[in-house]
């Protein structure tokens, strides 16, 4: 599963760019992005460099160092972390029974854990979604795509519920615009 | 109402005493006299029965009164445990210790701790959050260094996560300052009911409120002793003498003291009344704080629940009864000893413990935790910052009487390093410059970049005292502070990380006529450099030179969308940090950085409930995006080239290179104010120093502040900060010199992100790059030049 979102992550982010760009979401780029092949935006260029940065000739001390250690830099916490995953199971029986609030807690102490986990951001927007506060459900989803970097199947799901928090919201055009950029 | 009750009670007693001189006339005219005084004991009598009918609603309001009003009760967040969480076994001994665990060899009870080389057993005492009960259990938590590897409970199976109970840390008190911790009677440990009446009234449960023997007793003990020994009032007396306690001690008042236990005792049950005893009676004083009832009291001195005192402690509690002050355990520890054991033989004389019970206890010391360890009242700034925010939604009244329960974010354990942190860094500043930093002050807030929940607050050098809050109300020039924000603008402007900037001398004419000269802090000008390098060196005159070209406006525009809220004046020195800020202030600002353009509104409170644990409010987590991730993202990276290269390189003499900080510092005109504001993966936090009567100071922002945030984020150990690259950015190799295009072998290349359709379009010449980079080729290939 892991490797597919990464094989297939490059093709994505390709894809947005090139939506971005043209506007035309079907048209698939030709060459590959490996800007786009990790998380920050170190990671790409440790994966193009061969000698990272000590063979940059650069007479001062780089942020550029910086960047190659994001890619070392280990997360504390995955996002597969079984206390978050208890806490999203958890948020969602809540979000079902109507313990809204009950289900805020508990995604607010999975934020505290995983901050960076999209499916934490997921459920937050769909939660406020639920509770027909459109407009933060769509901040919150936005959010989620930020920190969903280069997953692709994550940032479909994402861009899909945007559209649905817009169709509900009202906002029929926009809710268009999001589903296009899903697929 | 109450005070209305008290003049009338003035007139009664006024009228009594009248009544007393009048009986002392000479008795020359008897007739007269006989009549006057069947007069009088009429009007004695009306009198007699209005006082009796007044003291009657007064002592039952009194006592119902008593038995609701409750403190807010304010807590810290609770401790998460799963694994793979970053904590240390001293880090959670730190919260245990907070929270009055006991540690034992073996955890035998809630509220104890076993400890052992790689892992921990934790007997929890469980807690009803608002969102849901968490059992007390018995964890087993394995450590793999300073990581938590593994939780199972006591069947051995493995669990997700668990919660600590939270550390109480305040409360808000009526105007009397008074605290209390309400316990039921049934919850009130063994022996320290039998201990009470043992030591203080044998005959509660058969006298009337009163006890005429008892007082006998007294009196002869008295006399024996040739001095005051015993008082001889009885439980009831003692809880209505309570009731008034704050108020002044007349005769009139001694007096009313004993009807008013009669009638105390004829409208409530014996049981009712030793429970408002055991919540009302005066035990101690911290500053202004009275400590009242066993319930508090137990925390105050033993930092432990009621529940889970042991027999020692318990007759300590009681023998102190008899005077707070004067058997003070902490202040007067052998007289408390000696009447403690006086309780305990007592008790065994009259079979309540054995003999070996009662030696073994004589033998333990008296057990009273060091008063600097409790976390109730040593957090005043931060709870300064948690009543601010309650008091703008609830009355006064709701807040001291009503038993809230108030869900904080603090984290004791960033609380405790933030102040270690500001005061070892003033103490070696002051070690190293002497005299002018003498009165050296600080500010300090430490926020969660991605919640906006604030952790801790420091608000100056005495981190218990109660007084100025530096870091919500010091408002202080932020000097270059402002400049992510002022290139923040820039760089949205069309501005790139490698668009050249002149740093040549510039003049503003003002309105007043005056004229405007920035100057480099080492008053020179530096000519041509890169936008990001004349961030990370912080030169004025290229920045003064760039705001004027885009104009005050913007940078005041992207202020506000960084979450500033309040107005502020456009003029053309508040491009270099003229406005004056809060540490709090800039710290929302800098979130709004730290969380890629997002603003989240900073947060002291999670969460109010009532006494029933029913939310009444609650503060969500909400973010909406008012900058866009391409410029934030580039302002990160010129911060992170402020840590790295520039005029905060000093961190990484203590912070490990491959932890990644961003930040900025600041320091104002005649350095006045010494500010650093930065933040690592999961942790933000602001610094300020300078001196409350604003002199200057041999500190700049480096020399100063930043010592004390990379303190902080030594002890701290944070998560690196990571950058998301949105989709917006590309990184191109530019010449550093010109801002050209160039290649990653190149003499003077670096890397640097650029939002699309900003990087240079020229090549310096170094062919290398655009040659033999196929990143650089694909993105052209997109560009339609």
């Amino acid at each position: 599963m892991k490797n597919m979102l990464k094989t297939g992550s490059a093709l994505a982010t390709a894809a947005l760019l090139t939506g971005c760009i043209s506007g035309n979401a079907n048209l698939s780029p030709p060459v590959e992005d490996r800007s786009d092949g990790g998380r920050g935006p170190v990671v790409i260029d440790s994966d193009v460099t061969t000698g990272t940065a000590v063979t940059t000739p650069i007479a001062t001390a780089q942020p550029f160092t910086v960047v190659t250690q994001e890619v070392a830099a280990p997360q504390p916490v995955s996002a597969s972390n079984p206390a978050v995953v208890a806490l999203l199971d958890s948020a969602k029986q809540q979000q079902q029974q109507g313990a809204y609030s009950s289900a805020q807690s508990s995604l607010e102490r999975a934020q505290r854990i995983a901050p960076r986990d999209p499916n934490v951001y997921y459920q937050l927007a769909d939660l406020r979604r639920d509770q027909g506060q459109y407009l933060q459900a769509e901040q919150l989803a936005l959010k989620g795509l930020a920190v969903a970097g280069n997953q692709l199947a994550m940032k479909q799901k994402m861009w899909l519920l945007i559209a649905d928090i817009r169709q509900e919201g009202g906002d029929i055009k926009g809710a268009k615009d999001a589903r296009k950029r899903a697929y | 109402m109450a005070k209305k009750r008290g003049a009338a009670s003035s007139r009664a007693k006024k009228s009594a005493k009248a009544s007393k001189r009048t009986k002392a006339v000479k008795p020359s005219w008897k007739r007269r006299l006989i009549k006057l005084l069947l007069k009088l004991s009429v009007l004695g009598l009306v009198i007699g029965a209005a006082v009796l009918l007044y003291l009657d609603a007064q002592v039952r309001s009194k006592f119902e009164g008593k038995r609701w009003a409750l403190p807010a009760k304010v807590y810290a967040r609770p401790l998460e445990l799963y694994p793979g969480q970053p904590l240390s076994r001293d880090d959670l001994k730190i919260e245990l210790k907070g929270l009055g665990y006991q540690f034992q060899s073996r955890a035998t009870q809630p509220g104890s701790a076993e400890w052992a080389s790689s892992r921990v057993r934790v007997y929890t005492r469980g807690f009803d959050f608002p969102d849901s009960h968490e059992a007390a259990q018995r964890l087993l938590i394995d450590f793999s260094g300073n990581t938590i590897s593994r939780i199972r409970d006591d069947k051995g199976a493995v669990l997700p996560l668990a919660r600590l109970e939270p550390i109480l840390i305040g409360g808000i008190y009526p105007k009397d300052n008074e605290d209390r911790d309400l316990i039921q009677l049934a919850e009130a440990p063994p022996h320290l009911i039998d201990a009470l009446i043992a030591i203080e009234d044998r005959a509660y449960y058969s006298h009337y409120g009163v006890s005429p023997r008892g007082i006998a007793r007294a009196m002869v003990a008295n006399v024996k002793a040739g001095r005051f020994v015993q008082g001889g009032s009885t439980l009831t007396q003692q809880l209505i003498k309570n009731f008034y306690l704050t108020s002044e001690r007349s005769l009139s008042r001694k007096l009313a003291e004993i009807p008013m236990a009669m009638l105390l005792d004829r409208h409530y049950s014996k049981d009712e009344i030793l429970e408002a005893y055991l919540n009302e009676v005066y035990l101690g004083q911290e500053g202004l704080r009275a400590i009242h009832g066993f319930g508090l009291a137990s925390q105050y001195f033993f930092a432990q629940p009621i529940q889970e005192l042991k027999l020692h402690q318990v007759a300590l509690l009681a023998a102190m009864v008899k005077g707070p002050s004067y058997y003070d355990p902490r202040r007067n520890p052998e007289r408390a000893t000696k009447r403690r054991n006086l309780v305990l033989s007592v008790l065994q004389d009259q079979g309540s413990i054995t003999l070996a019970e009662r030696l073994a206890a004589e033998k333990k010391p008296l057990g009273v935790v060091q008063q600097q360890t409790l976390h109730k009242g040593a957090y005043p700034a931060y709870l300064d910052l948690v009543k601010r925010q309650l008091r703008e939604e609830y009355p006064e009244e709701a807040l001291n009487s009503e038993g809230l329960r108030v869900f904080t974010a603090l984290d004791p354990i960033a609380q405790v390093r933030a102040e270690r942190s500001m005061v070892s860094t003033l103490n070696k500043l002051q070690q190293r410059y002497g005299k002018p930093v003498e009165e050296l002050q600080g500010g300090m807030v430490v926020s969660n970049p991605h919640s906006g929940e604030v952790m801790a607050v420091v608000g100056g050098r005495k981190t218990r005292y109660q007084g100025f809050n530096r870091a919500l109300d010091a408002q202080r020039p932020i000097g270059s502070l402002i400049k992510p924000a002022l290139y923040l603008a820039a760089l949205e402007d069309g501005y790139s990380l490698a668009s050249v900037l002149e740093d040549e001398p510039i003049t503003v004419d003002l309105p007043n006529g005056d004229q405007w000269q920035p100057k480099n802090y080492d008053r020179k000008s530096h000519g041509s450099v890169p936008l990001h390098r004349a961030l990370a060196l912080s030169y004025n005159q290229s920045a003064a030179r760039l705001g004027m070209t885009i104009g005050t406006d913007k940078v005041i525009d992207m202020l506000q969308r960084l979450g500033l809220e309040r107005e502020i004046r456009n003029y053309p020195s508040m491009l270099l940090g003229a406005t004056a800020m809060s540490p709090v202030e800039v710290a929302q600002l800098y979130q709004t950085i730290a969380g890629n353009g997002f603003q989240v509104p900073m947060r002291a409170i999670r969460m109010v409930t009532d006494s029933q644990n029913e939310e009444l409010s609650r503060y969500s987590f909400s973010i909406q995006q008012t900058v866009a991730a391409g410029p934030v993202h580039l302002i990160q990276y010129a911060m992170q080239e402020v840590v790295r290269e520039g005029t905060a390189r000093s961190v990484y003499s203590a912070l490990p290179e491959d932890l990644n900080v961003a930040g900025k510092t600041g320091t104002t005109n005649e350095q006045r104010d010494s500010w650093f504001a930065g933040f690592a993966g999961d942790r933000l936090a602001v610094v300020w120093l300078g001196l409350d009567d604003n002199k200057p100071l041999p500190l700049t922002g480096s020399s100063g502040a930043l010592k004390v945030w990379t303190e902080f984020m030594r002890q701290a150990k944070p998560q690196s900060f990571m950058a998301e690259r949105p989709s917006s950015i590309q990184y191109h190799w530019v010449d550093d010199v010109s801002g050209l295009l160039s290649g990653e072998h190149c003499e003077g290349a670096r890397q640097l992100p650029f939002i699309e359709g900003t990087a240079p379009q020229q090549s310096s010449g170094c062919g290398d790059a655009v040659v033999g980079n196929p990143i650089d080729w694909f993105k052209r290939w997109f560009r339609t030049e």
